[in-house]
């Protein structure tokens, strides 16, 4: 029996110094102490060069490293940055950038018209998201040493948007030339990465650059990036004080407004069907605007966005973000929930009896909104063959994008050029089967000439058009959850599925 | 014994042959893209050719495989196409974090298990009964549901160990211990029950034997009975399970990994899966599959140590 007591007082003395030794609760901050700011994003940094570097969170750990020539304001508007002026000549074919002078990059280059060169000309040739807008600059003219001119092959409305996302991110010329950009960043930018501190996939931490020309928007002597690809998992970090920030889901706004952390929401993806068989060429009955007017009438979105949603987002008609040129609040009244309309509209459209619709869909975050879509549908007639895909390796994405229908989660951009790129012209990846008309046609031929008021109109007109026209069956707008302690304050950003860095600030 | 442990080495190595070749050229068969994988969506077709070509994906698939397994025998088991990192580098790196999950998982399992499997079977009645409803519940419970669970109490809600991460043990021994404990208690759990109903259910049989009498009625300790010759006589079916339960654990750490944000293999084998990467995906089941194949071994010897019959099997 004395053995037992002394093994069980063992057992428990060992799990006193195992639980007790060191508490996970982040310690009080002193005063004097470096102020550090640790965040928790969905992705890694597989890469360190902004030329193979994908759009997405892990912006975060870009902006870290690399200034953008141009930058986004909370509200997704342009002003500049590096350039500190942007003027576009006439047929908005040239962009002339004037930079700023005597900045250098962490490994002592100066940043001048050469480096902007340099830069753009390796954009063109990486595989990620800058690639195509890169692409779109026929030639990167050197006026002088804080003068350069962007010659486009067209007139491209996204283009101030890429010069302050991945196509402005100003690497070092040496570094771009020595093919090191991968595994060893050098930019301009607020922080440098300390490889010491740093594990791959595991926790990258960065020290605040001495002289950094805009320090003030940078607050933190240090900065942390935690990759988490487990929702469950990166809360489990916030709510015990690992980290500070991090992208939520709705599910966990109760728990998180009870465990005393901040909520705050911005307009995000939209979640929906796209028919992109409009030409009917697979499913004859999707070349029938009837019958994809008939789709829109027969899903009840309001109930849709109470129930599944839990009330964290707005109903929707539309593709575009909300706060872009393109939006029009009137237009989410376009298609009220009307199951008898539909039903006639497939009775007009000779589909009375309805029909057999294949909608193809990414296992995960779309599984649960895939059954009761069909049941909506499945009032009106409609059957759908729900087409799973794990992922889209492995022939997945092949598979998704030759169904005459897909369901997906899809981001919304200012400016509205990104999502005209992603989804409307007869080339992009979220349009398979090419489909076109002529206004469509038309109007994308138009907007790229044009700018302010009289572009906005343009995208309203086209908007509208593709709303009638029903080439989607958008049902929501749902809001992006991000989750902060209450020892830093965050200022949300329109259109960016993560906030900047420099909206993030040790709290007043 | 060295011959015994020569030719069980051997068949292993014929079976990891096996499990490789056959996997390779599955992998083939799926038509995994890892250019596509590596360039990601919206990259042009011309540049997905471009980096098929620097990755040899051009050439005969036999020729690929020759290529692969040459240089795996050196040691070499080439480059990340997704991460452009050496694989052998990304193992090494990540394997501590599963081993220590998957080995610490079985070492519980096997103490744990064993003494419950025993206590059980030496008291029949509420206790044995008691101990089966346990073992059952705890067999039935999924073990990312367990991991999820003790994150919550533990971690979360009382504070006691950490919700996530890993310290490596070079770094500091007790943080790696706070890091591992409940990732191992959630992937022993089941192995836990498995090996203790597997234990019970052999020492009730070896205690019904006659020899079992004859040595009690020589006048011989329950206890030396127990101990030296039931438990030597019921252990290798238990053995065989410990060995099933190390295959469980491994695979089973890919899910724990994730619910504590460990980088270890199997957050590995998931992203390489999802790129198509397929130099690691083969880097990760050689290593497996090796793995695998030395656990069996250890487990081979133990069992022909306690019946040298096996020996000349």
């Amino acid at each position: 029996m004395r053995k037992i007591y002394t093994m069980g007082a063992v057992l428990v003395a060992g799990a006193l110094v195992l639980t007790g030794c060191a508490s996970t609760a982040p310690e009080a901050e002193e005063e004097t102490g470096p102020i550090e700011l640790v965040i928790g994003n969905n992705g890694d940094a597989i890469t360190w060069d902004p030329a193979e570097m994908k759009e997405g969170a892990i912006i975060q750990y870009a902006e870290a490293i690399y200034d953008p020539l141009l930058r986004k304001t909370a509200d997704a508007q342009i002003e500049g940055n590096l350039a500190t002026d942007f003027v576009y000549n006439d047929d908005l074919t040239e962009l002339t950038l004037t930079l700023q002078e005597g900045i250098t990059f962490s490994d002592d280059e100066p940043f001048n018209a050469e480096a902007v060169k340099a830069n753009i000309e390796a954009r063109k040739l990486g595989a990620g998201s800058a690639s195509e807008a890169a692409k779109s600059i026929e030639e990167v003219v050197i006026v002088d040493d804080t003068t350069v001119e962007l010659d486009l092959v067209a007139p491209n409305p996204g283009l101030l948007s890429a010069l302050a996302t991945y196509l402005g991110f100003m690497a070092s010329p040496a570094a771009i030339d020595a093919g090191t950009l991968g595994t060893d960043p050098v930019g301009s930018g607020p922080y440098v990465l300390n490889t010491a501190d740093s594990e791959p996939a595991v926790s990258y931490s960065f020290d605040a650059r001495e002289g950094y020309w805009n320090a003030e928007a940078f607050p933190f002597d240090t900065l942390v990036i935690k990759p988490y690809t487990d929702f469950t998992a990166r809360y489990n970090a916030l709510s015990t004080g690992q980290i500070q920030f991090m992208y939520g889901t709705a599910d966990m706004v109760e728990t998180a407004e009870a465990d005393g952390l901040t909520v705050q929401t911005v307009p995000g993806e939209w979640q929906g069907v796209i028919m992109q068989d409009r030409a009917g060429s697979v499913l004859p009955a999707l070349g029938d605007v009837r019958v994809r007017q008939a789709i829109n009438y027969a899903l009840d979105r309001e109930t849709i966005l109470d129930t599944y949603y839990n009330g964290l987002g707005q109903i929707s008609t539309q593709t575009f973000n909300p706060a872009s040129a393109a939006w029009i609040d009137e237009l989410n009244e376009e298609y009220p929930y009307d199951p008898e309309k539909a039903m006639e509209l497939l009775a007009d459209a000779g589909y009375e009896d309805g029909f057999t619709m294949p909608v193809g869909y990414s296992e995960g975050f779309m599984t649960p909104l895939v059954p009761i879509v069909s049941q909506y549908l499945s009032e009106v007639g409609i059957t759908v063959t729900p087409v799973p895909i794990n992922g889209f390796a492995n022939g997945g994405l092949e598979t998704l994008t030759s169904q005459p229908s897909f369901m997906l989660s899809f981001s919304t951009n200012i400016p509205a050029w990104t999502d005209v790129l992603n989804k409307l012209t007869p080339t992009s990846l979220w349009n398979h089967f090419g489909y076109t008309d002529d206004t469509v046609e038309g109007l994308l031929e138009e907007i790229p000439l044009t700018q302010g008021d009289e572009q906005k109109a343009l995208y309203q007109e086209l908007n509208t058009h593709l709303v009638e026209e029903a080439w989607f069956a958008p049902i929501v707008t749902q809001q992006n959850i991000y989750l902060s302690s209450s020892d830093i304050a965050v200022t949300m950003q329109q259109a960016q599925l993560v906030p900047s860095l420099r909206f993030f600030a040790p709290a007043s | 014994m060295i011959a015994f442990i020569a030719r069980r080495l051997a068949s292993g190595i014929v079976l990891a042959f096996v499990v490789v070749t056959g996997m390779f050229f599955f992998l083939k068969l799926t038509g995994s893209d890892p250019a596509r994988g590596a360039l990601g969506l919206y990259a042009t077709e011309d540049q997905v050719e471009t980096r098929r070509l620097q990755l040899g994906l051009d050439r005969p698939v036999l020729e690929q495989y020759w290529d692969w397994l040459s240089h795996a025998l050196r040691g070499d088991l080439g480059m990340s196409s997704a991460q452009n990192t050496p694989v052998i580098d990304l193992l090494v790196t990540r394997l501590p974090v599963t081993v220590s999950l998957a080995v610490g998982a079985i070492l519980v399992a096997a103490l744990l298990g064993s003494l419950l499997g025993v206590l059980a079977a030496i008291n029949p009645g509420r206790f044995d009964r008691a101990l089966q409803v346990t073992m059952v519940l705890g067999f039935a419970l999924p073990n990312f549901w367990v991991a999820i669970i003790l994150a919550l109490v533990f971690a979360v809600k009382l504070r006691w160990l950490p919700a996530t991460g890993y310290i490596h043990l070079t770094d500091d021994p007790l943080g790696w211990l706070r890091t591992i404990t409940l990732p191992i208690i959630a992937l022993s759990i089941g192995s836990i029950a498995a090996i203790a109903q597997q234990l019970r259910n052999s020492v009730i049989t070896v205690y019904s034997q006659d020899y079992v009498r004859t040595l009690r009625s020589r006048g011989l300790s329950s206890r030396s009975i127990l101990l030296t010759h039931v438990l030597r006589n019921a252990s290798p079916p238990a053995l065989t399970m410990l060995s099933l339960q190390f295959i469980a654990a491994m695979s089973g750490a890919a899910i724990i990994e994730r619910v504590f944000a460990l980088q270890g293999i199997g957050s590995v084998a998931i992203n390489a899966s999802g790129n198509s990467d397929i130099q690691v995906i083969m880097g990760v089941l050689l290593f497996t599959v090796l793995l695998v194949v030395l656990v069996n071994l250890i487990v081979d010897v133990l069992y022909s140590a306690l019946n040298p019959k096996v020996r000349a099997a």
